[in-house]
This record gives C-alpha cells, sequence and structure tokens, in this order.
C-alpha cells in the first residue's frame, strides 16, 4: 500500500461525487414539479412562476445550472435554498450532526445486538438459541421502521412516559436530554440494522467455523473461546466489515424515514424536504455531503483490509 | 468455493442494502384505543362532568385574578415554514409565524369584524379611486425605528411590483397602483378602478403586512421579516426551530404576556399529538381528525373548534371534454353525497357544502339545489350525450391527506351513475404542475382562510384571472364580481354577490363538497387561545397559567 495507491483512490472518488451530484441534478430537473410554483403554492399563476423563475435563474440550460453550481461548490459556496432564501452550507453544517450522530448511535446498537447474537448463533448453530435468534432477525428485517418507530414512540412516550417523543438538543447544550431524545430514534433504527448484521455475523462465521485451520487450533487442544474469538472471529471480520460498511450507507438513507417520524433534524430529513420541494441547491449540497462521506467510509473500510488480512496486497 | 462464498454474500448484501427501506412514510393511523375506552366510557363519564365541573370553576377563579406574564409557549407545527419574506411565501406555516410578526394597517377582529390596527382611521375619495390611511403615531419596529407612511409604501410596492412574483399582489391592487406619503401619518392609494373593499382586502392576512425596509439583504431576499407585531423573529435554526420573542416596544400597551414562543415542525400526526399529550409541547397546530375523540377525552389537553371558512371541492377542468359541457358537471354535482363524503374525508367533522359560502357566514346565502338525486344525474349525462357514463381520472393530492380520502369514496359515488373514476394523488409539487397547466380531468383541493365574499368568487373563477385554474369564464359573472368589489356598501354587496352564487352554482366549474371544522389542541395551562374561522393563530392574547 502506497501513496499512489491513495491517490487513486481519492482521485476515483472526486469521479464518483462528480457523477453522484450531475445525475441527482439531472434527476430532479427531470421529474415533473417546479420549486417556482412550490413557493408560491396554489396561488402560482403563469406570471408569477415565470417572475419567479427569472428571479431564481430557472430558465438557463441544465449544463449551465449545474456547471454554476459546480463552480460555486469548489469555491465551498452551495448556494442559497430557492425555497426559504438561505444558505446552504450553513444548514447542511447545522443539520450534518444530528445525522452521523443517530447513524453512529444506531449502528452501535446494531453492532451489540448482531455480534453476540450472530456468533453464538454460529458456534451453536441448531440451537434454541439460534433459532430464536433467527426468528427475531427475521422480524427485525421484515419490519417496516417508521411503524417500528411510532410503536416504539406510544410505548416509551405515551404510555410509560420514560422518553420524549420527538425532537433534539444539542449535545453539548444537555448531555443527558441529548441522549434521552436519541435512545427511541436510534433505537428505531439500531433495532434493524441490528437484525441485519446478526445474520451476516452468523453466516461469515459460519463459513469460517468450518475452515480446516479451525479444526486444527481446535485439535491443538485450545479452549472453544480462544479458537472463536482469536481464529475464527478474525478470519471473519473481512466479511463483517464488510457488512458494516455497507451497513452504514444503508443507514444513512434508512434515517431518513426515522428522522421524518421523530422530528430529529438531521440532513436526511432536509434531503426529502428538498426533494419534495424541488429545491435544487439544498439537494445537491446535502447529496454531495452524504457521497463524500460514504465515499470516505468505503475507503477507510478497503484501507482496513490491509490490517485485518495481511495476504492482502495493492499492485 | 470460499471466493464463489464470498461473492454470493456481496451480492445478498448489496441486494439488501439495496433494499433497505427509504420510502417516504405515509401518515399512519393511531392504533385503535376506541374499544378500550368505550367499555370504560360510562365511568369515565362520571368523573368526567365532575372534573369538568371542577376545572371551570378553576379556570373561573383564574379569569378573575387575570392573565399571568411570562413564560415560554412551546408550539409545534406540522409542516416546515417554506421562506419567511411575506410577498413570496404560501405555506400555511409561513404566514402563521409572519401573522405574529407583522401587522396591516386593518385587521379582522375574533368576530371578523373589520377594526383599525396601524390605521387609525381610512376614507374614500368622491370619485371611489383613492382611499387614505391615517396611521397610529408612535409604532415601532423590532429594530426600533418607528414605522411612518414610507414604510407603508415601500412594503405596498415590493407587494404589487411583477419583478417579486408575489401571488397576493392583487390585495393591494394591479402592478399600477398609485401608492403616495401626504405626511409621515398619511398615506394615499390610488387605483385605476374603484376598488371598494380595500380596506378588507388588506387586513386578510399579512402579505399585505407592514415590512421594514432593513429586512431586505443585499441579494434582494428576506431571511428574517422586520416588522411591527408583537414578537420577532430572534432565532432561526434552519426550519427545524424558530423562536419568537417579545416585542419589549409594542404599541398596544400590556401586550403580549408570552416572553417567547419556541415553534418546532412535527410532521408525523402521532409524534405530534404524543408530544403534546406528554407536556413535550404546549400547543399543536393540527391533530389528524381520526384522532379527534381520544384527544378530547385526555384531560391534559384542551381541543378546541370553530368553523373554517372554506370549503374542500373539486375543481373540473373546462377546457377538456366532456367537462366543458355544463350538464356533465350539474350530473356529478347531483351524484354526490356529501355527508358521506365529508365522513370519509375529514371523519364528519365538517358541514357538507353545496356552495362556497357556509352558515357561519354573513354572507351565507342558501342557494343548495343539489340535494343528492341519483336518477337526475343519469338523465342529465344521457342528455349530454354519455348514457353509458364515461373515464375519468380525479387527482387528489397527498398533501392534503383528505382530499385523498374523500377521493376513494367519490370514485364509488361516481361508479353510481356510470362514471369510472381512476385516481391519481401525487405530491405537492408535481400536483402544482399538473394543476396549473390544465394537465387535469377534476383535481379535488380546498381553498382557505377566506373572509370576505369577494375572496370565494373573484380571483378563482373571473375570466383569465390569477386563480382561475378551471377555465371558466362567464360575462355576466365577471360583471357582478367586478362591480361586487368596487362598491362598500354590505347590503347592497350582498345583493350583487347572491346573484354571482347563483351562477356560479348553477354552472358548476367547482363542486363543492364540505367546510371542514378548524382544530387547535394545547395544553389545559394555555390560556387566551382563539381558534379563528380564518385559521389565523394569534399568540398575543395568549398567557401561560402556571
Amino acid at each position: 500500500m502506497n501513496a499512489s495507491y491513495l491517490i487513486q483512490r481519492l482521485f476515483l472518488t472526486l469521479i464518483v461525487l462528480l457523477g453522484v451530484t450531475f445525475v441527482v441534478f439531472l434527476i430532479i430537473q427531470i421529474v415533473p414539479g417546479d420549486p417556482a410554483r412550490v413557493i408560491l403554492g396554489v396561488q402560482a399563476n403563469e406570471q408569477n412562476v415565470a417572475a419567479l423563475r427569472e428571479r431564481l435563474g430557472l430558465n438557463r440550460p441544465f449544463l449551465v445550472q449545474y456547471a454554476d453550481w459546480l463552480w460555486n461548490a469548489l469555491h465551498g459556496d452551495f448556494g442559497k435554498s430557492l425555497i426559504t432564501g438561505q444558505p446552504v452550507a450553513p444548514q447542511l453544517k447545522q443539520r450534518l450532526p444530528a445525522t452521523l450522530q443517530l447513524a453512529a448511535a444506531a449502528l452501535l446498537i446494531g453492532m451489540l445486538i448482531g455480534f453476540p447474537a450472530g456468533i453464538i448463533s454460529a458456534v451453536k448453530p441448531g440451537s434454541t438459541t439460534d433459532i430464536v435468534t433467527s426468528i427475531f432477525s427475521q422480524i427485525g428485517v421484515t419490519v417496516p421502521d417508521f411503524w417500528m418507530g411510532i410503536m416504539l414512540v406510544l410505548l416509551f412516550s405515551l404510555t410509560l412516559g420514560w422518553l420524549p417523543p420527538s425532537g433534539y438538543t444539542p449535545i453539548q447544550e444537555d448531555f443527558g436530554d441529548w441522549l434521552a431524545h436519541l435512545i427511541l430514534p436510534a433505537i428505531t433504527a439500531g433495532l434493524i440494522s441490528g437484525a441485519i448484521q446478526t445474520r451476516f455475523v452468523r453466516s461469515a462465521m459460519l463459513e469460517v467455523m468450518h475452515q480446516n485451520y479451525v479444526r486444527s487450533a481446535r485439535a491443538k487442544g485450545l479452549k472453544e473461546r480462544t479458537v472463536v474469538v482469536r481464529h475464527a472471529l478474525r478470519n471473519a471480520m473481512i466479511t463483517i466489515v464488510t457488512v458494516i460498511g455497507l451497513q452504514i450507507t444503508a443507514l444513512l438513507s434508512a434515517v431518513v424515514v426515522v428522522e421524518v417520524v421523530f422530528a430529529w433534524p438531521g440532513l436526511g430529513r432536509l434531503a426529502l424536504d428538498a426533494v419534495l420541494d424541488r429545491d435544487y441547491p439544498l439537494l445537491q449540497g446535502a447529496v454531495f455531503t452524504v457521497a463524500a462521506m460514504l465515499a470516505l467510509v468505503n475507503l477507510g473500510v478497503d484501507l482496513l483490509y490491509f490490517f485485518l488480512d495481511p495476504r492482502i496486497e495493492y499492485a | 468455493m470460499r471466493k464463489l462464498s464470498i461473492l454470493l454474500i456481496f451480492l445478498l448484501m448489496a441486494a439488501l442494502a439495496a433494499c433497505a427501506p427509504a420510502a417516504t412514510p405515509t401518515q399512519e393511523p393511531a392504533p385503535p384505543a376506541a374499544e378500550e375506552e368505550m367499555a370504560t366510557e360510562e365511568a369515565a363519564a362520571e368523573e368526567e362532568m365532575a372534573a369538568e365541573e371542577e376545572a371551570a370553576a378553576e379556570e373561573e377563579m383564574a379569569a378573575e385574578e387575570g392573565p399571568k406574564y411570562g413564560g415560554t409557549l412551546n408550539a409545534a407545527f406540522q409542516n416546515e415554514w417554506a421562506g419567511l419574506d411575506p410577498h413570496t411565501v404560501s405555506s400555511y406555516s409561513s404566514y402563521q409565524i409572519l401573522n405574529n410578526v407583522l401587522e396591516g394597517l386593518t385587521f379582522y377582529d375574533d368576530e371578523l369584524n373589520l377594526v383599525p390596527w396601524l390605521a387609525e382611521s381610512w376614507e374614500q375619495s368622491e370619485d371611489g379611486l383613492t382611499w387614505t390611511f391615517k396611521l397610529r403615531e408612535g409604532v415601532k419596529f423590532h429594530n426600533g425605528r418607528e414605522m411612518t407612511a414610507e414604510d407603508v409604501k415601500w412594503s405596498f410596492e415590493r407587494l404589487i411590483d411583477p419583478e417579486t412574483g408575489s401571488g397576493n399582489a392583487a390585495r393591494v391592487g394591479p402592478p399600477d397602483t398609485k401608492i403616495e406619503v401626504i405626511d409621515d401619518y398619511t398615506v394615499a392609494i390610488t387605483h385605476p378602478e374603484p376598488f371598494g373593499i380595500f380596506p378588507q382586502s388588506i387586513g386578510f392576512d399579512k402579505s399585505s403586512g407592514i415590512m421594514a425596509k432593513e429586512s431586505v439583504g443585499d441579494d434582494g431576499l428576506v431571511e428574517i421579516a422586520i416588522g411591527t407585531g408583537p414578537f420577532a423573529i430572534t432565532e432561526v435554526e434552519g426550519t427545524t426551530r424558530l423562536v419568537l420573542e417579545k416585542h419589549e416596544d409594542y404599541w398596544q400597551e400590556g401586550l403580549p404576556y408570552l416572553d417567547s414562543i419556541e415553534i418546532v415542525p412535527i410532521p408525523d400526526d402521532t409524534v405530534r399529538e404524543t408530544a403534546l399529550r406528554g407536556g413535550e409541547v404546549d400547543w399543536v397546530l393540527t391533530i389528524a381528525p381520526q384522532n379527534f375523540d381520544s384527544l378530547d377525552e385526555d384531560p391534559n389537553v384542551v381541543v378546541a373548534t370553530a368553523p373554517q371558512l372554506s370549503y374542500d371541492y373539486i375543481g373540473m377542468n373546462l377546457t377538456r371534454e366532456p367537462f366543458d359541457d355544463v350538464r356533465v358537471r350539474q350530473a356529478i354535482a347531483y351524484a354526490l353525497d356529501r355527508g358521506q363524503l365529508c365522513e370519509a374525508g375529514f371523519f364528519g367533522l365538517c358541514d357538507p357544502l353545496q356552495a362556497p359560502i357556509g352558515q357561519g357566514s354573513p354572507w351565507y346565502f342558501g342557494y343548495q339545489p343539489y340535494g343528492q338525486d341519483v336518477e337526475k344525474a343519469k338523465e342529465l349525462l344521457a342528455e349530454a350525450g354519455y348514457p353509458d357514463g364515461f373515464e375519468m381520472e380525479l387527482l387528489p393530492t397527498t398533501q392534503y391527506g383528505e382530499t385523498v380520502r374523500a377521493a376513494q369514496v367519490l370514485q364509488q359515488q361516481l361508479a353510481e351513475i356510470g362514471i369510472d373514476a381512476s385516481i391519481n394523488a401525487p405530491e405537492w409539487s408535481e400536483w402544482l404542475e399538473l394543476e396549473g397547466n390544465f394537465l387535469y380531468d377534476a383535481y379535488i383541493c380546498n381553498w382557505n382562510g377566506l373572509i370576505d365574499a369577494d375572496q370565494y368568487y373573484y380571483l378563482q373563477h373571473h375570466t383569465d384571472l390569477v386563480f382561475n385554474f378551471t377555465g371558466y369564464s362567464n360575462p355576466e359573472f365577471d360583471e357582478l364580481v367586478d362591480a361586487g368589489r368596487s362598491i362598500s356598501d354590505f347590503d347592497e354587496r350582498y345583493e350583487i354577490y347572491e346573484q354571482a352564487d347563483k351562477i356560479l352554482v348553477d354552472d358548476a366549474p367547482y363542486i363543492y363538497m364540505y367546510n371542514k371544522k378548524e382544530i387547535r389542541a394545547y395544553a389545559p395551562y394555555v390560556k387566551g387561545f382563539v381558534v379563528r374561522p380564518d385559521q389565523a393563530n394569534n399568540f398575543w392574547t395568549v398567557w401561560l397559567d402556571k
């Protein structure tokens, strides 16, 4: 692994970001719906819509608009929201931490569920534990997250009164309050992530447990615990790390639904509203941010492979 | 073998990741708690009566003590606000924020009487073309500056400027309206044609409110509107949180009572209502109509209603066959069971309508020709050349869930007279595209916050005017509504609009369904809030009893 590889990857990442933003911009311009009409609402008539479109620069050719956006973005200026007139970049900055916190918490909960459940199921395949875990993970994968979220709200907020139903307190303001608001949305997204992770940890482990070197380790007389953790798990980590990388991708889009249900002021909800409002600059900014993060995550996962498997080389 | 299984695992993971739920959540109805409640209803009812009496007695005591100052009202809106520039916004959330931040020259009080507000008095010239307003002195903007006639001129001119592209420009007048500053506290507005209801028109909402020109940034956009209202916008966190703070130099002595209002949008009905019941918020803008009963019975929640001055309707596309034939439109009007539509659309919390104006309004005319008559409907269709009915598409929108629910029942009612209706329910921006460009058969929507007769007839149905999305054109009707808005006497106008109403209802470009009730829910310690038929939310009379 060397500098040239890294540079290659970063360059590829830039191409991906370019491609993603271009495609998103293209799609949202093509689908029916006009931000000028959204702003004016039912009061939109031909003159007003035309006047507003002129003001917002929406009548320019598509490529001109994209190039304009790209040029400004490269200088750090993501423009202004068409709907609210407020600058996009500060909005992104303001809403990003909430999404990151939610995704991280959900991933953590998913891992706390997935790893133990997956490993135990793999170590004792066919046992009662395995079957029960299987059932729960099946349910977790099939249950729609918004239903789960609302059910949790009704149980823990309305009936038990233990947790607030929605909203967000920044972590620096009040840690306890922040945590209280984070728990339900994180569990909603985390339980489902946990169900998925359980299944993959289990199959990755099963795969590895049947390898010759595991049998040799056992034959050597090592404790089962050592066999499982030091040998089997270590080798299953590549698959597992890949799953986690993909889970992060999935979570960053799944949190949109959770953010809407819980009125969690994150980037996901912002992007959804931007789509519904046809707010091109805001959507571009949000997509760019998320795509950039995901590209970094994928890069990180690829780099992790080096540490996990010494056999892997990069030409 | 190992490589193959890893590949399979990758494919599986990719497939699962692609299937990760990212669908737009639809509104979830609250789980049925009614069954449980029915069982204990009787015992609860007795308890409730006793509790109600106690609460009423307590309220009386509190009322005698008088309103308390201070505190923050935590309010939950449904949708995020889309901009805070009164001249370009159309979202209800935006209007309600601006409602407490800006003020107009005139105002409709809680009984819907037009009263002086920033103007102390006004008079019309002999020729009827000029209105002269005398302004109140000593009114301060949030930035400390005093409001003068210059500010009125600036605000009105920006509103009617075609470059601003405001949908509400007509409130003040056409682009060639002249606004003249006579002196610091006197302003004269001259219209090309007599605008008899100008004082009413500028009292409807705050798009014609007086804003300080310092609100406009270098780019010509308004981020925060600076007004003279009881509250000033002090904190804006994107569209997820907004804080209004008491305007210390507000011109009405002793108001407002609250120190501040914190507004957050909570789109999901269940979550918003849970927030209210649990005490996270004190006041919510809307509740899901299907949850009306359960919230009403909750002792920790006050549910208040008022009849709306609005209507839910079916807009017909008169530029398309067969809807250009009045008999077809009338047939549809006769086919409707409006009571059933109301039950389905808004869970019975509405009044059926056959004409735009309902019973609560001083403008009610009582012309009701369309009692349900399926036979007559079929006859009319046959006369028009469609004895076997025809196919059509209904266009409600997911933006207003009640239109989708109503469409489903409407579909069945139309089937009775042989019309095979399909339903297309796009989201708001796509719906606006279709509606605005005559790309529909019949759309379903509503008009809200209407007070004066002019608002029910003029802009929507006059030939070629801004909100005429049906293509309706009737010169006799045009003459009547033009006359109606050029004179000021109520009785004269009533006669004119009665005729216009009959023509419009007979011609049926709009088929009226029902008038929803206006519903608000808030905590019992929130006092002084009035649910208004024009849907305005005025917070300057609100105080917290805690």
